[in-house]
């Protein structure tokens, strides 16, 4: 599975109805994120990827796209 | 800094409010929970309580607590570790006990207080607390206040809950929180297979029966007999202002527990003993609910079926919840807003939700139609419905 594919799989499997998920969507207009949300897929990404994530790091996040984008970051950054 | 500028941070946004010209809270009612119920000298079908059962006003219950107060006054003037605590305090703990099957029981002024105060005492900075994601208020900010490691799960969903169980064994303690019945939602929660995951993985279950006690179950006796769960060793918790029709908040459990929360819960500890009136008046419901639950709770189904086929049948989109409580899907807070005036504008009291109490545009109307409504009055509200199906 793809990086992307798999960021997509957690935001999926970590909000509430079926929604259809492009790396433009955004979060909160497109697919009902509220802060509890946020919470579940930070924790679902830190399972997903075997890494630490930072809340404060995410609070800038509006787009599926920007998610993608900051964990490739924390890999690389964790791979150095 | 500056007086001026605290002052200007807290000004509440009304925008909304002042869009749909109709600002549905802070409703001042001028009678009791009669039916119709009086607000700015007219007359209103109160669809907004959560008196389920009718009993908010019921003369019985007037009786029992004015005999209290008769007896022991307004108040005690003390916690109930120093002066609060009263033999009829003593006698509805252990009646409310002995009601929902649990070894012990604590009585505080609110339910609100037991779910702050609970997890302050039994929860440290080591543990993870597990929350369902539609949670009332009461038990985030109760969770919050522990500073622990929080993580909440999909709503009702006991695949996703056991997901995170299994990643979780690093934890001194792990809690599962979630209600009976949602209030905005009218959803109920699968406890039975929760409870059960729990014990699996050694998780305490915490489950808030506001919504529940009096209202489900064959006896009216809450979620733990809806779901046929015996000698619960998890922790239960209540609100005494919903169909109980009193005020006050109970946490319930085995007996270690309740004695640890007697000790060093703050929220009972440090607050006035809740009055000998409302405890007085808690006493006659659950003798009420007793004897009269068969035809009260089927007035309370009866009514909720009639309002809620009215309307699907006009339209409406209806959230899926098996509960009493029918909840309307409305969209965005002006939506919400605006459905709540059609219905206040033709004499119907409703409950509107909107963000921070619900998701972002995931707006709802709350109506709940209680035993004490006539049938006269559900009559009305379904040609109404009809009326506002129509004009939407």
């Amino acid at each position: 599975m793809t990086f992307e594919k798999r960021v997509m799989k957690v935001v999926r499997e970590n909000i509430e109805g079926q929604f259809e998920i492009t790396s433009d969507s955004i979060l909160i207009e497109d697919l009902g994120v509220d802060s509890f949300n946020k919470i579940m897929i930070i924790a679902g990404l830190e399972d997903e990827f075997s890494i630490e994530i930072n809340e404060d790091d995410f609070s800038q996040i509006e787009r599926v796209g920007d998610i993608v984008d900051k964990i490739k970051s924390i890999v690389c950054k964790e791979g150095e | 800094m500056g007086v001026d500028s605290f002052l200007n941070r807290l000004k509440v946004d009304k925008q909304v409010i002042e869009r749909a010209e109709f600002n549905p809270y802070y409703n001042c009612i001028e009678s009791g929970l009669e039916d119709p119920v009086i607000v700015d000298g007219k007359q209103y079908i109160n669809l907004a309580a959560n008196n389920y059962l009718g009993l908010g006003a019921d003369i019985r219950v007037k009786k029992a607590a004015i005999n209290a107060v008769k007896k022991y006054g307004i108040s005690m003037c003390g916690t109930p570790v120093a002066t609060g605590y009263i033999e009829l305090y003593r006698r509805v703990e252990r009646e409310i006990s002995k009601f929902l099957t649990l070894e012990d029981t604590v009585i505080l002024p609110s339910c609100y207080q037991a779910n702050n105060g609970l997890f302050a005492a039994i929860a440290r900075k080591e543990d993870l607390i597990l929350v369902d994601h539609y949670a009332h208020s009461s038990l985030i900010e109760g969770i919050k206040c522990v500073g622990c490691k929080i993580r909440p799960f999909l709503h009702n969903n006991t695949n996703h809950l056991e997901k995170i169980l299994k990643n979780s064994s690093k934890y001194r303690q792990i809690f599962i929180v979630t209600e009976s019945v949602f209030s905005t939602e009218g959803s109920i929660a699968p406890l039975k297979e929760i409870y059960e995951l729990g014990m699996k993985y050694g998780a305490v279950t915490v489950v808030d029966d506001s919504h529940g006690i009096g209202v489900i179950g064959k006896s009216g006796r809450g979620i733990l007999e809806d779901s046929g769960i015996e000698d619960f060793k998890g922790i239960y918790t209540a609100s005494l202002g919903k169909a109980i029709g009193v005020s006050g908040g109970i946490i319930s459990g085995n007996k270690e527990i309740i004695e640890y929360l007697r000790y060093f819960c703050p929220q009972l500890v440090y607050s006035t003993g809740i009055s000998p009136a409302l405890l007085g008046a808690v006493e006659k419901v659950l003798e009420i609910i007793e004897k009269e639950f068969d035809i009260l709770g089927k007035k309370l189904w009866d009514y909720r079926d009639i309002i809620r086929n009215r309307l699907v049948l006009n339209g409406f989109d209806l959230c899926d919840g098996m509960a009493p409580i029918i909840s309307i899907k409305t969209g965005d807070a002006l939506r919400t807003v605006l459905l709540a005036k059609s219905f206040y504008n033709r004499r119907i009291l409703t409950t509107p939700f909107v963000e921070p109490s619900v998701p972002p545009n995931e707006g709802r109307l709350r109506l709940i139609a209680g035993a004490n409504l006539s049938k006269k009055s559900i009559d009305k509200v379904t040609s109404l419905i009809d009326e506002i199906g129509r004009d939407i």
